[in-house]
């Protein structure tokens, strides 16, 4: 069986259904991981806009846009290495660390240098994540956790604890920059998930993270080159992160050694929130570009409502376990 | 229809269209934090709330979720002016991270006030400077060590704005002087994390005479530090901010000297500074500075409370 045909479209037909899929159950809860979300969506931003009239003004529809693109790229990359039934805890001190980076390289060597400098620091990141699961057999949790110990270190350390500062205006601009009404992180953000898409979609390597994830030791036995693969998931997880830290440093202007703090938990809440299993194996990018939408949404709606942000905190946590519980519950048995 | 009936009927019909009329709403007024816990935020958030109310405002406060949280901050400012507040009283986690989203708010014609301290590109602040502070905590260094000795130190939170700031001017404060810094942690703002720092502290520079702790948390952590040694009066400690577990502990005599910062009165003036400047009125300065109250033991009971921390439940 394809990877395709295993994760993203089902056989249909009675005569490929279990007995289970023939159940009212078996047949809705397919139904509802793919447009429960999209739903949720639809109702979230229905209440908002009742309870606030700013809601759907277009100065706030373009902030949720700004606020949401740093997440989407990170959450773009998370959904990767998810998809291969692992989990990178390490984005958030890899967006510190590529801030800072990019920061002092900007500043010695100018803006188009220093976000390469930043872009490949991320890939080195995603290398040796990905080289420490494969070859030396960590578990992704520790592996990622450990690593965002080491990471947040060594941004502080190349900082001294405070923001590099004294970025050129040309960078930081970019924040502020808009095309067509559109803001330019948004546009970013946008690219790199038309391109995740296209790769998973059209490319082998991207077909063989859904087989690496759906079940590894059929791909081992097919002939994958397993670690290859997982590395390279990790590689883009970190490159994804790196975009994202050169979009929320031109943002604030600086290399902040402490940014990024709260990314692991946003981008696996909405890499989870929107379809994608924990599992691995299952997914795709439009569900995460919804899980994103879904979080960022809750998030301005909740500030425009004037809800503290701990209790924020508390309602991403608890829609996050609503959503793993589903997908523990019932989409695994699916 | 005679005149008078008219005139009643005119005088009725203007009424009821009065009291059906919506109240109009209060004019509002934004508030970004980083963080909303803690005796400093607290009793901030205090000032500006009862402040905004005798003014008429209604004051909207967000606050990032905490010092490391920048570009939530920075997220959270530009809320605020999606919800079209006539001023923006910003207390920042990093001053140098809002360039960009404070031209818009001029852009927007939305005044911004630094409540807490001065920046680059606000139309005016209420302060004291994180850097102000660090000279006053220098100053009660003097004053506990007035021949010198050693001192170790508990500096904030790695990255802190206000913990560099602060450290960064006691320094510079102390130096010439024969006050010699023998340790410097850094750590979060957590008073348990602050302990275990301040334990090893002590064991491994037991002729230190001094503990720094950059604010209470930190700082309660070093007093409690002393306590457990059984070193209080021994081992002076030396904090900024003055809660409620701070004078307990000065009252134990395990706290010496308390940089008390008069953080009601900060809120409170910031939004009397954002007033003026929504109405387009004169500032008497564009940087106030609300000074600090060196408190120890001995005028604990003669400071004056009402500006530094909310009323008592």
């Amino acid at each position: 069986m394809s990877a395709e045909g295993r994760i993203d479209m089902p056989q249909s037909g009675a005569a490929a259904q279990t007995p289970q899929e023939r159940t009212l159950s078996g047949r809705l809860l397919p139904w509802l991981q793919s447009a429960g979300l999209p739903i949720a969506l639809v109702a979230l931003v229905l209440f908002f806009s009742i309870k606030s009239d700013l809601f759907l003004t277009a100065q706030n529809l373009r902030n949720v846009g700004l606020q949401a693109a740093a997440l989407a790229a990170v959450s773009c990359g998370q959904m990767i290495v998810i998809l291969t039934s692992g989990l990178d805890l390490s984005v958030g001190a890899t967006v510190a660390l590529v801030s800072v980076i990019t920061a002092l390289a900007i500043n010695h060597f100018g803006v188009a240098a220093g976000i390469l400098c930043g872009i490949a620091t991320g890939v080195a990141i995603g290398v040796i994540n990905g080289i420490l699961i494969t070859w030396f057999r960590v578990f992704p949790f520790i592996a990622t956790l450990a690593m965002m110990s080491v990471l947040s270190g060594l941004a502080l350390s190349l900082s001294g604890g405070t923001p590099v500062t004294g970025l050129p205006p040309e960078f930081t601009l970019l924040a502020y920059s808009r095309i067509g009404g559109v803001p330019i992180p948004l546009i970013v953000s946008v690219t790199v998930l038309v391109l995740a898409f296209l790769f998973l979609r059209y490319l082998r390597l991207g077909r063989y993270m859904y087989a690496v994830g759906g079940n590894r030791l059929a791909a081992i036995l097919s002939g994958l080159n397993v670690s290859a693969v997982i590395i390279t998931a990790y590689a883009m997880c970190s490159a994804c992160a790196a975009v994202g830290a050169i979009i929320l440093s031109a943002r604030v202007g600086s290399g902040q050694p402490s940014l990024g703090g709260s990314l692991p938990l946003e981008s696996v809440a909405a890499v989870v929130l929107g379809g994608v299993s924990l599992f691995g194996g299952r997914g795709s990018v439009f569900q995460v570009a919804v899980g994103v939408a879904f979080v960022s949404i809750l998030s301005n709606g909740l500030n425009l409502l004037n809800v503290s942000s701990y209790t924020q905190m508390m309602v991403v946590g608890a829609t996050l376990i609503v959503a793993v519980t589903f997908d523990q519950r019932f989409v695994a048995r699916v | 229809m005679t005149p008078k009936v008219l005139r009643t009927a005119a005088a009725m019909a203007i009424a009821l269209f009065i009291g059906a009329s919506p109240t109009l709403a209060a004019d509002k007024l934004g508030a970004s934090l980083p963080l909303a816990q803690g005796p400093f935020f607290t009793a901030q958030i205090y000032g500006m709330t009862d402040e905004a109310k005798k003014l008429g405002y209604d004051l909207v406060v967000l606050d990032a979720g905490g010092y490391g949280k920048v570009d939530k901050q920075v997220s959270d400012v530009e809320n605020l002016m999606a919800q079209k507040v006539k001023a923006i009283l910003l207390n920042p986690a990093d001053p140098t991270s809002f360039a960009g989203v404070l031209a818009e708010a001029k852009a927007d014609h939305v005044p911004v006030v630094g409540a807490g301290m001065p920046f680059a590109g606000t139309d005016g602040s209420v302060s004291p400077s994180h850097c102000e502070i660090g000279k006053a905590l220098a100053e009660g260094a003097k004053a506990l060590l007035p021949n010198g000795g050693q001192l170790a130190a508990l500096v904030g939170p790695a990255a802190g704005f206000w913990a560099t700031e602060r450290w960064r001017c006691f320094k510079e404060q102390i130096a010439g002087t024969k006050i010699q810094i023998v340790a410097e942690q850094a750590s979060e703002p957590d008073a348990a994390v602050g302990l275990s720092i301040a334990t090893d502290i002590l064991q491994r520079f037991p002729a230190v005479q001094v503990l720094y702790g950059a604010d209470d948390t930190v700082g309660v952590g070093a007093a409690k530090a002393v306590q457990a040694n059984g070193s209080c009066g021994k081992v002076k400690v030396l904090t900024a901010v003055l809660g409620d577990t701070t004078e307990e502990l000065m009252k134990a005599g395990c706290m010496d000297y308390v940089v008390a910062l008069q953080v009601v009165e900060v809120g409170r003036k910031s939004v009397d500074m954002a007033d003026k400047l929504i109405k387009a009125q004169k500032l008497d300065t564009k940087d106030l500075v609300i000074p600090v109250v060196a408190v120890t033991p001995k005028n604990l009971g003669s400071v004056d409370l009402s500006t530094i921390r909310p009323p008592s439940h």
